[in-house]
């Protein structure tokens, strides 16, 4: 480098003492070669240089060379070489925008994969979608015509208690709302089998409605004035029926059907090996134990032969974590008073831990704590994700159960039904990162 | 004697990335058969749209370099001529070069139209997605008798 320096100076020197000398001035450049440096210095050479540095290359040593002659003072050998270079330059930018292009087009075909790719997936979801919403829709119209026809007969139901006396009105009103209570308890089981299947995390906003109505349910069959507590209470059996409806119908038509055979297999099962002690048979929602003791028996603990149950129960159900169970806790003792909500949920609890083994802190339900709620909506496998407690209070009056008096006397439901598979496509937000990924 | 250097240099020099090494030729009967072979591509490419497409310029540069080169090999020979044979081979390897990076150009932007469709669609299942997924999640269960209104 520095010997080319050097010479390049000796040959300006050479130059000025010629001028000096001779007294004549330097030769004029070729425009050829000016402007092979305009084009060299030109911001598109700058640009696409690293594209094509060998033709660059090429170039400018042409032009070194067209400079030399130049300053030798051979001006036609310098104006040739100066033409050749500019086509050197012209063959580097061709060569660069073949890069680019390549570049390009290799770029182009990977954002068009990775379109098409989230096209294709968010497609098949949209389908899946729209298969569920079309199960829903269907549901709905069903339950539609049959909320038409229950409204239709509770209005002619009401007209017909008008028309009685005061004495039997009353003893029709009272009954009136013991069954609009045992239909909010009964859609309260509904939405705690529904959150156990996962509905929190699939449909929230749903599940969030779902909750709202049945505590709307549940205060209005005690304080609202009569009939005004029918419309809600169907509202909130609506919605727990549908919220369960909605997790067993993700993937299929036939899911219902599907779980309630599942559930009558389930009760043949059962009754060979828990009835007695417990009385077991069937619910669409799930296989039913039921037990009736004394509360306050239980709070010391459970009596024999049901404790031995209990745990052949807990062994079962340990055993199966495709098994999830909900334990229902609700008086048989019309003097239940004040506070018989809160104690049968304290006896639900203490059932469910029972029979899972999980602790009473970490149980879900309405007035447990939220360790396990928060465990089943973040879809994790933890027992307490498994199972749920709920106390519905006194509900109605009854007869008393066989060989027990009503006074303290609750019964014990468990409703054990199998778990749905929840596809990934049925959780919201998932797709969100799909698309944004490609755009 | 600086021209014999400079045009044995040229002769030597690698050319430009992509374009593959053309030796000169050694004598002027050599020279003028390879000019003739880049007057006969030149002719080639004149009778084809794209290459006229993609490089006017180049080919009528061409055209005046094999003719500058023809009479410079025929006044100083094949050594004397060395710049001007150099450029004509360039030109048409130029010229090939430009079809090329023109039909490369034309694919990428294809691909580009293909990728502004394939956005275009994605943009729209995805808002049916989101259509779909708002009315299976948000919209509310309507209180009996009221489905129909």
């Amino acid at each position: 480098m520095s010997g080319d320096l050097e010479r390049r100076i000796a040959r300006w020197a050479a130059v000025v003492a010629g001028v000096v000398l001779c007294g004549c001035p330097p030769p004029p450049r070729p425009q050829e070669l000016d402007d092979l440096r305009l084009m060299l210095d030109s911001q598109v050479v700058a640009e696409v240089g690293p594209r094509a540095p060998e033709a660059i290359a090429a170039a400018r040593e042409t032009q070194a060379d067209a400079e030399g002659a130049w300053e030798d003072g051979e001006l036609e050998l310098s104006a040739r070489l100066s033409r050749l270079a500019q086509v050197q330059v012209r063959l580097g930018v061709a060569l660069a925008r073949q890069a680019l292009a390549h570049d390009r087009r290799a770029e182009a075909e990977r954002t068009l994969a990775e379109s098409e790719a989230a096209y294709q997936e968010i497609e098949a979801r949209r389908q899946v979608l729209e298969a569920r919403l079309s199960r829903l829709w269907a549901y709905r119209r069903i339950q539609e015509d049959l909320a038409r026809e229950r409204a239709q007969a509770v209005e002619e139901e009401a007209l017909r208690a008008e028309r009685l006396g005061a004495a039997e009105r009353e003893a029709w009103e009272r009954n009136w709302r013991v069954q609009a209570r045992a239909d909010a308890a009964d859609a309260q089981r509904t939405l705690q089998v529904a959150r156990l299947l996962g509905v929190e995390r699939v449909y929230p906003e749903a599940a969030r409605m779902g909750r709202e109505a049945i505590d709307t349910a549940l205060e209005a069959v005690d304080t609202s004035p009569w009939r005004i507590e029918r419309p809600l209470v169907d509202y909130a059996t609506a919605q727990a029926d549908e919220l369960r409806f909605r997790m067993l119908s993700l993937e299929t038509d036939e899911a219902t059907e599907a779980m309630g055979q599942r559930v009558r297999e389930m009760v043949e099962t059962y009754r060979a090996g828990f009835d007695p002690p417990f009385q077991v048979s069937f619910d669409p929602r799930g296989v039913v134990l039921t037990l009736d003791a004394k509360a306050a028996e239980l709070e010391v603990a459970f009596p024999e032969p049901a404790a031995t149950a209990l745990r052949d129960l807990r062994t079962k159900w340990t055993a199966d974590p495709e098994l999830l169970c909900l334990a229902v806790v609700r008086s048989l003792d019309p003097d239940c008073g004040e506070g018989c909500m809160e104690r049968t949920a304290d006896l639900a609890r203490r059932a469910a831990a029972e029979v899972s083994g999980v602790p009473i802190a970490e149980l879900q339900g309405p007035e447990a704590g939220a360790a396990g709620l928060e465990a089943a909506e973040a879809g994790e496998e933890t027992p307490s994700a498994r199972i749920a407690a709920v106390g519905v209070g006194f509900t109605r009056d009854e007869p008393p159960p066989p060989g027990l008096s009503r006074a303290g006397a609750v019964r014990i439901e468990f409703f054990l039904f199998p778990r749905v598979a929840i596809p990934v496509s049925a959780t919201p937000g998932h797709t969100e990162g799909v698309a944004a990924g490609s755009q | 004697m600086r021209t014999c250097i400079l045009a044995l240099m040229l002769a030597l020099a690698p050319r430009g990335a992509g374009a593959e090494e053309t030796a000169l030729p050694q004598t002027v009967a050599e020279a003028q058969a390879m000019l003739d072979g880049l007057a006969a591509d030149l002719d080639a490419y004149r009778n084809d749209p794209e290459a006229v497409a993609a490089a006017p310029d180049a080919l009528e540069q061409a055209g005046e370099a094999i003719a500058q080169a023809r009479t410079r090999v025929v006044e100083v020979g094949v050594e004397g001529a060395a710049p001007e044979l150099r450029r004509a081979l360039l030109l048409r390897d130029l010229i090939a070069e430009l079809i090329e990076a023109r039909a490369l150009e034309r694919a990428a932007d294809e691909i580009a139209e293909r990728v502004v469709d394939a956005l275009e669609r994605l943009a729209v299942v995805k808002a049916a997605y989101d259509r779909v997924t708002e009315q299976l999640h948000l919209f509310a269960i309507p209180m009996p008798g009221e489905a129909g209104r």
